[in-house]
């Protein structure tokens, strides 16, 4: 984090200024008339978006004014979210109301977040069987990825038989896999899993193989005479000396998950968010192609989210973190 | 100079050890070490740097196999590394995820007689000088406190010996003299029988009932001092000057042309 330059009072008239760009973005949706070829699907969803978002930041202005905690957090977002803000708004026109990007793959904002509102179920129903889907393939790969990792990176014969096995089918493509999958697993559901387990389980294995065989030999001379034993070493030294590149492995891993969650769902399932980008564009629905990928970055986001805080709790002993 | 311990009675019987070179030849590093080391001593392995007594304190600590030859404690011989022998490196290799108070519970953890031994932890910490950095992670230590960190995890398995491999070489002079005196305290205290492996003359002669002076690769013994000054030792004592000068002389006469390395340590 940078250092956070010190606030002036003068400055403070600043803290309201995405309230009044989420005011502006509402007031051009109310009083600029929209497009006349434009079939609106539903009310002003935009307009009202954007009068709870002015709340929002209302709030936030009020609080960061009185309360110096608050102040800090909330001072170095304004000018990123203020961008947005007025991206919004400069979007707004270029669809709704002058129509200058192409309308098909631009549709109209109002749009967008009418398809969004007239099918929650589905893509809620949709946003669960990915989140189910992604949380079974990294569960299961993050812990045979790391398992095996720790054994190949313990102990040489198991490194001989078994790294040249991950080396050799390791960096093999995903899609690869598709028809073996579908041909072996009973399910489409366990065969969607099992893709996604595959690419987890690579980097988590050869990043925690290299974590183990790097940690410094001096350690492992001390616990040798301090009594300690092999599974001992293993739990209270190997371990927690590698977990900042399993954590490399994991955050790789997941990453990249994403992928083959997308290519997972092709395979014919029939709910998930790749699966419904899939339906809506064959369609030419693009304002539902929209609605999914926004949903699917907040999921990416949430999950990123998620792996820092573990971060955090787990290697704050670490020196200098990395950052990511 | 009397110490009455019964255990730690190190036997180094005409010790060899070989390396492999990356052409295949074998590299004589120590040849041929006769040392017998009496319960409670204080010996100093003093040598040039990269003379191969760090090799043979690894040897004594189990993690390295001698060649030829055998070394026995209390008459058991050493094939593998043990609690009984604690051992302390230049650095200090405290284990960065754990906190001072963790990284000293660490053997009694390991042997499983933390339950037990519980109230040793503060103990040794106290003993040390650490008081009040219980909680601390190693990075947030000086080099001198981490090295009395990991003097008490060492210690708090009540070692019959304790080996040291240039525990104080990374050091500042002022934290050196503190903590050489604070070894000694420790040492008079547990009495165990100490193997110290450093270059620095003057620490030798400050520390060592025992010095023996040895020869560069590969190492060999070339003089066993007896060195009885008591305790607390003045360094500035004519006695403790003429020692360092033999000593000095003695190493010369072993070395063959490096003669400029040497001469830096008289002062």
């Amino acid at each position: 984090m940078n250092t956070l330059p010190l606030v002036s009072s003068g400055k403070k008239i600043t803290y309201f200024l995405p309230f009044l760009l989420a005011l502006v973005d509402a007031l051009l949706d109310l009083l600029i008339p929209t497009h006349i070829k434009v079939i609106q699907l539903g009310p002003h969803y935009f307009f009202y978006l954007m009068l709870f978002v002015a709340a929002w930041f209302l709030i936030q202005g009020v609080w960061a004014w009185i309360s110096k905690k608050k102040e800090i957090k909330y001072q170095p977002t304004i000018k990123f979210t203020s961008a947005v803000l007025i991206l919004s708004g400069v979007l707004l026109i270029l669809t709704d109301k002058t129509m200058t990007l192409p309308k098909i793959y631009f549709p109209s904002v109002n749009n967008v977040l009418a398809s969004a509102v007239s099918e929650r179920e589905i893509l809620l129903k949709c946003t669960f069987y990915s989140l189910r889907l992604l949380f079974f393939g990294i569960v299961i790969g993050g812990f045979v990825g790391i398992v095996s990792g720790i054994f190949m990176g313990w102990s040489k014969k198991v490194n001989y038989w078994a790294f040249p096995i991950l080396r050799f089918i390791g960096p093999l493509p995903t899609a690869i896999w598709i028809p073996i999958a579908l041909l072996v697993f009973p399910g489409l559901f366990s065969a969607s899993v099992f893709i996604v387990a595959l690419t987890m389980w690579f980097p988590c294995a050869v990043q925690t193989c290299s974590g183990i065989q790097n940690v410094s030999k001096g350690y492992y001379d001390v616990a040798d005479t301090l009594g300690a034993d092999n599974k001992y070493q293993i739990r209270r030294i190997a371990i927690p000396a590698a977990m900042p590149q399993i954590f490399v492995g994991i955050f790789s891993g997941v990453t990249t998950s994403f992928v083959s969650l997308m290519l997972a769902e092709l395979m014919g399932a029939r709910y998930g968010i790749g699966w419904y980008i899939n339906w809506k564009q064959q369609i030419m629905a693009y304002q539902n192609v929209w609605v999914a990928l926004f949903i699917l970055a907040t999921l990416c986001f949430l999950t990123i989210k998620v792996l820092f805080v573990l971060r955090n709790k787990f290697l704050s002993w670490q020196e200098g973190m990395i950052r990511w | 100079m009397v110490i009455n311990t019964q255990y730690g009675h190190i036997e180094i019987d005409h010790v060899s050890k070989y390396f492999v070179d990356p052409f295949g030849n074998k590299v004589l590093t120590v040849n041929d070490v006769t040392i017998d080391i009496k319960p409670g001593e204080f010996v100093c392995l003093m040598g040039p740097s990269g003379c191969g007594k760090t090799t043979l304190l690894r040897t004594i600590a189990g993690l390295l196999k001698a060649d030829e030859g055998t070394i026995h404690l209390d008459n058991d011989l050493i094939e593998k590394p043990g609690p009984e022998r604690g051992l302390v490196f230049q650095n200090p290799e405290l284990f960065k995820w754990m906190s001072v108070e963790e990284n000293v519970a660490f053997g009694l953890k390991a042997r499983g007689v933390y339950k037990e031994q519980k109230d040793d932890v503060q103990k040794f910490i106290d003993l040390v000088g650490l008081k009040g950095f219980e909680k601390t992670l190693p990075h947030h230590l000086s080099g001198g406190m981490q090295q009395r960190a990991a003097f008490a995890r060492a210690l708090i398995n009540r070692p019959k010996v304790l080996l040291l491999d240039e525990p104080f070489g990374a050091l500042d002079a002022f934290t050196r003299t503190a903590l050489q005196n604070r070894l000694v305290d420790l040492w008079k205290r547990f009495g165990m029988t100490c193997v110290m492996v450093t270059h620095d003359v003057e620490e030798a002669v400050v520390l060592a009932t025992k010095i023996v002076v040895m020869s560069s690769r590969p190492a060999t013994v070339i003089d066993i001092v007896e060195n009885d000054l008591s305790y607390p030792r003045d360094r500035n004592s004519m006695h403790a000057i003429e020692l360092k000068k033999q000593i000095l002389e003695q190493l010369h006469s072993g070395e063959f042309s490096d003669e400029e390395t040497y001469s830096d340590g008289i002062e």
